[in-house]
């Protein structure tokens, strides 16, 4: 069964070993949704800053790109890993 | 690589102005949700007005003409709801995914609880213990709201964030206070009543926001708060229009809003603002926590007093108000202050490891 983007999403994130970046999740899982207009880089990039508003994803690092862009290392809460049992 | 951005951030403080940024998006979202409700209440008002008078004055049809216009206006919401997720890419292969998680279906029990139950709870409470004792206790919302979410979600509030919240809801019942009413013919039945809708509003805010944690919060309210809510609440009326023999007035009501254009077009004005109120929920829950929302939606009394006027320059409608209604609005903006005050408070909006 296919999830919804954003479930998957964090199943992706709560089956890495280590830390993720939004890139690393597109990676991931663009096989999957590459056809869907959905899948872009700004929605999935709100999906991921949603998990770390609500404290399912936690930074492991932070640096700026060569264009003073942001890129934020990851990695799932315990928070999460609890509450979402039923993906993992 | 850069140390710092072009506005001379840190990466630790640009990572936090963006969490807080996300945070600050939900409460001007949120804000959304008082606006859009005093406007729907006045097409509501208008055509619960049409249909009334064509129907019996009976308590319980009056219940079931407000629930079955709230049903109808539900299903519009959904159809507006799905337009509007279709535009940004989240169409039916995404509802269908959506509805096929088991978990996601805990959103229809949250729009059950908001919906039916505690609206029609609400309604039925004022014959017993009047309007006033209806209108108190359902401003407890918030409140009931901060102490839920503080167990279930782990919510990060504090104590200047819960005493806002307890002065909303003063400014609340001053705004509203409409002197003593009588003690109806069933006192303590109509408190029990009356109390259910701010629990079915808390619960909403609990399940929707434990939901919408792991799924698109505006697809599962399309689904479950739009079309489950309006078809959940047309379908209760039926049974209760049929157990109480007003089955006639109940299918009257459908022919009432679907053979009058302008009654449809009222209809679908409320539909249209339902969608905008229920999605501005659904993600601001999501964004900035329940708590703070429903404490920003508390803010009507405010809200009511600039649209009344701004209504009644327009000429749409006469307008007045109390010095009282004007006491408590400006009590509540103190307490509104408390609650969204502080930013910085939003980098962390739950207590989690």
């Amino acid at each position: 069964m296919q999830l919804p983007l954003k479930t998957r999403i964090l199943q992706y994130a709560l089956l890495q070993e280590g830390d993720f970046t939004v890139d690393d999740i597109m990676k991931g899982i663009e096989k999957e949704y590459r056809s869907e207009r959905l899948f872009n880089k700004k929605q999935v990039e709100e999906y991921f800053q949603s998990f770390v508003g609500i404290g399912f994803f936690e930074e492991s690092r932070l640096e700026f790109d060569n264009n003073g862009d942001l890129i934020t290392y990851c990695k799932t809460t315990d928070y999460a890993k609890d509450r979402c049992k039923m993906l993992m | 690589m850069a140390t710092t951005n072009a506005k001379g951030q840190t990466p630790q403080e640009a990572y936090n102005a963006r969490k807080i940024k996300m945070a600050l998006s939900g409460m001007k979202i949120a804000f959304l949700l008082p606006i859009s409700a005093i406007i729907q209440n006045i097409f509501n008002s208008s055509v619960t007005d049409t249909v009334s008078r064509q129907l019996s004055d009976k308590v319980i049809v009056s219940i079931i003409i407000s629930i079955v216009l709230l049903g109808i206006g539900d299903v519009f919401a959904g159809i507006f709801t799905l337009i509007y997720n279709m535009a940004k890419g989240k169409g039916l292969k995404e509802y269908k995914r959506t509805v096929s998680m088991k978990i996601s279906w805990m959103m229809l029990l949250a729009a059950a609880f908001a919906g039916p139950l505690a609206t029609g709870c609400w309604m039925a409470a004022t014959p017993f213990c009047g309007l006033t004792t209806v209108a108190i206790i359902t401003s407890l919302g918030p409140i009931l709201t901060a102490i839920f979410g503080r167990f279930f979600l782990h919510e990060k509030l504090n104590t200047r964030i819960y005493l806002g919240i307890v002065i909303v809801i003063a400014g609340v019942i001053v705004a509203g206070y409409s002197g003593a009413s009588g003690a109806g013919n069933n006192f303590i039945l109509g408190v029990i009543l009356a109390f259910m809708a701010p629990i079915g509003f808390a619960a909403e805010g609990q399940f929707s926001t434990f939901v919408g944690d792991i799924i698109d919060p505006n697809v599962g309210c399309g689904f479950f708060r739009c079309f489950g809510s309006g078809i959940i609440g047309l379908v209760c009326m039926a049974i209760l229009a049929a157990a109480t023999g007003n089955i006639a007035a109940y299918g009257l009501i459908f022919k009432i809003v679907f053979t009058k254009p302008v009654t449809l077009l009222f209809v679908a004005a409320m539909g249209l603002l339902g969608a905008v109120n229920y999605n501005s929920a659904y993600l601001a829950f999501n964004r900035t926590g329940p708590s703070r929302t429903l404490a920003i939606d508390s803010s009507r009394p405010v809200w009511s007093i600039i649209f009344g006027y701004l209504f009644a320059f327009l000429g749409v409608q006469d307008y007045s108000v109390t010095a009282l209604a004007i006491a408590g609005a400006v009590i509540v903006v103190v307490g509104l202050f408390l609650v969204i005050g502080k930013p910085s408070e939003l980098v962390n909006l739950r207590n989690v490891e």
